[in-house]
Parts: structure tokens; sequence; C-alpha cells
């Protein structure tokens, strides 16, 4: 599924439609090149579970935890470098938790994630604001959204 | 001799004394994983609760994992810091024995089975002699196919325990051609008590190691072994 971005105003729509459906389990994986706007669209779905801190990218610290309606983890695994890194960082206890997981370049870690998951591949295009958002994945969630978002009238194909 | 043991391989923040084979007193939390918080305060309140001081503990048994692994770490930091300030010796209890401890048969095996989720689990197999448990297979990482396929080559009867017991079930019945039953759901969680009871009996027969030496026991695959399932 393909979805037209235009400006902030679709990115924040889309991120209020995805937080509707994520919940406590739930692993949504965001890649895309540098300011293809993966932490903005992490920012519009945190507000969604009540999280009024800034959220900045956890670049540094790889993995940040907030307290919202559920609790929420960022996780940003650019600097990872092998499956061990990510064992060593306990991180099998955040993404089968009770909480909502957001996985930044999830791709370098594309072994370790769980069959049921959200995908997000964000690309820019020409225009400085225009994007477009491709959607895959597996299991409830993830149909839950690609049916919602069908009715949507950004939505492509 | 007095056994403080400390379990905080899952969900269940717990911790008990026991005098020999006797528990003297225990106190459990099933409620989030927040162990750094809670279970420090918990071990205090105990020994507070039962006017026993920490130099009165004779023996550390901790459940070394496998588990969570942030609660593992919680468990060992706060289990070696105590043991090593006592100066007392540490039994690593298998988490897999502990949870296997909790149910009893005079004649069938035992088999936990711990949900790693994504399809792996962690087992063991493990059977009564007297007072004893026995181990029959140490514990062990699997896939749950290859868990059933270990299982079918079991001789006895088997008891199946543990969250992997509960979620695996409809595969358990589909394809264990072995005689098996499912202990019932109250026996599946953690407790202090029964690390406390292996512990004593680790201790008894000298299977104690030191504070430095105690380390969790993640029983994480290898990278190859990872590569070779997929």
């Amino acid at each position: 599924m393909k979805i037209k971005v235009c400006n902030l105003k679709d990115t924040e729509v889309v991120g209020k439609i995805i937080a509707k459906h994520l919940e406590k389990g739930s692993v949504l994986c965001l890649d895309g090149d540098l300011g293809a706007g993966k932490t903005t669209l992490t920012q519009f779905i945190a507000k969604e579970f009540g999280i009024n801190e800034y959220i900045t990218s956890p670049t540094f610290t790889i993995i940040k935890e907030y307290e919202g309606i559920l609790p929420f983890y960022h996780m940003d695994v650019y600097r990872i470098d092998s499956e061990d890194d990510m064992y060593d960082l306990g991180y099998e206890d955040y993404i089968y938790s009770e909480g909502v997981t957001i996985i930044e370049w999830s791709q370098k870690i594309s072994n370790m994630l769980p069959a049921s998951r959200i995908n997000i591949y964000i690309q820019r295009a020409d225009d400085e604001n225009l994007r477009f958002f491709s959607i895959t994945g597996e299991g409830h969630t993830y149909e839950k959204i690609t049916e919602e978002l069908k009715n949507y009238e950004n939505t492509c194909n | 001799m007095r056994i403080l043991a400390i379990e905080s391989a899952t969900v269940i923040a717990s911790c008990a004394i026991s005098e020999n084979d006797v528990v003297l007193g225990e106190y459990s939390l099933g409620h989030k994983k927040t162990h750094s918080e809670k279970l420090m305060p918990l071990i205090e309140r105990l020994l507070e609760d039962m006017e026993i001081k920490i130099q009165d503990i004779d023996v550390i048994a901790i459940s070394e994992g496998p588990g969570s692994y942030t609660g593992l770490r919680i468990g060992a930091a706060i289990g070696k810091s105590l043991a090593y300030a006592i100066n007392v010796p540490i039994a690593n209890v298998p988490t897999m024995k502990a949870l296997a401890a909790n149910v009893y048969s005079s004649d069938k095996y035992i088999v936990p089975v711990m949900d790693a989720k994504s399809g792996r689990v962690y087992a063991g197999i493990y059977k009564w002699e007297n007072d004893s448990l026995i181990t029959v297979k140490e514990q062990f990482p699997a896939n749950i196919e290859e868990l059933i396929e270990i299982l079918n080559q079991c001789t006895e009867p088997i008891i199946l325990s543990g969250d992997g017991s509960e979620n695996y079930k409809n595969k358990f019945e589909e394809s264990l051609k072995i005689k098996h039953t499912f202990s019932p759901k109250q026996f599946n969680s953690l407790r202090a008590s029964s690390s406390a009871f292996l512990g004593y009996s680790m201790a008894l027969n000298g299977e104690t190691i030191s504070a430095s030496e105690f380390a969790p026991k993640y029983l994480r695959l290898s990278q190859a072994e990872r590569n070779k399932m997929k």
C-alpha cells in the first residue's frame, strides 16, 4: 500500500490513523533516508498516546522509553552493528512487551524483527515536502491499519 | 542453613527465605517488569518482617536464567552484591529447574517450557526421586518443533508446565506422540521458594559458587545457530 503525503498535516493524519490501531506488543518499523521524516511521524504517533515530551531521535541512546497511555519505546538502531548488540540491549524485553515499539532504521536488524509488525518505508520525492509511505506488514494490527487507510483520500492504490 | 532466594527471570519479582528445606517466608509481585524499583525493597521488607538480619543468611540462591534479559541482570546485580557484602556463596539455580520444582509427580517426567516468543522456547526435562528433583536433560533453547521432536523420544509420560505449555498447547496436542498432561496454570509462574528449595540441595552437595563467579545464563543462541534456524 502506497500513500502520498504532501505536507506535515498529512503526516499527522496518517500518524493518527496508525496510532489508533497500535496496541500492546505492536511493533512499527520505520525506514527511509536521513531527513525522510521517520522521527516526525513518530512524534505525531506519540502525541496520540498522550506523550507530550519532545521526541528526538535516540540515535545515541538507541532506546528511549516514554510513559503514555501505553509504555512507548522509541528505538533508533542506526548504530547497531550486529544482532548480538541488540541482545545486549535486552531488545526482546521491549518488542515482546506490554508496550508499543517504534524502530527507526529497522532494516539494520531485519533478521530479528517479529513476524507480526508494520513496516513503513518513507521515500522522498523531488518536491521538498512530498513523501510516499510504502506500508507492508503482517498480523492483526497491520490489517486494521491498512483497512482504514484504504479509505484515506491520499492512498494511491 | 538459611537461604535467601531471588527470582527475577520473568514478570514475577519474588524473594524467599527458607531454613533448610522449609520456606519461612516469601513475597512475590507479578506487576509489570519494574524489578529495578521493586525487588530490592521487597527483599528488605521480607528480612524486616521476618526479623532476620541479612548477616543471618548462609547462602543466596539466584534464579540464573534463561528469561528476561533485564530481569536476570537485576537479580544478578542484587544477589551478587548481597553475597559479596556478607561473604556467602551463591547457588546458581537453573530457572527451568525452578519452574519444574513447582510440580510434583512420583512417576512422570516434568517438562517446564518457557515461551521465548517467535516460536522459540526454553525447556528442560526433570524427574522427582524421593525428595530430590533430578535433571534428566539440562535446560536448553529450541524452537517448538525441535522441542516436540526431543520430547517424542522420551521413554516416560510427561507433565508440561510453564507459559510455553499454555501458549503452545494446541501444537503439543497435535504433535506429541507420547503420553502427556498439562500442569494446572497456578503452577506455571516462577516463585523464589522453588529456587530456595533447589539452592538448599545444591549447597548440601557443595555445588555453590562465589559471588564473583555468578553470571546470568541467557541461553542465547549463537549467531551461527540462529542462521541455521532460518
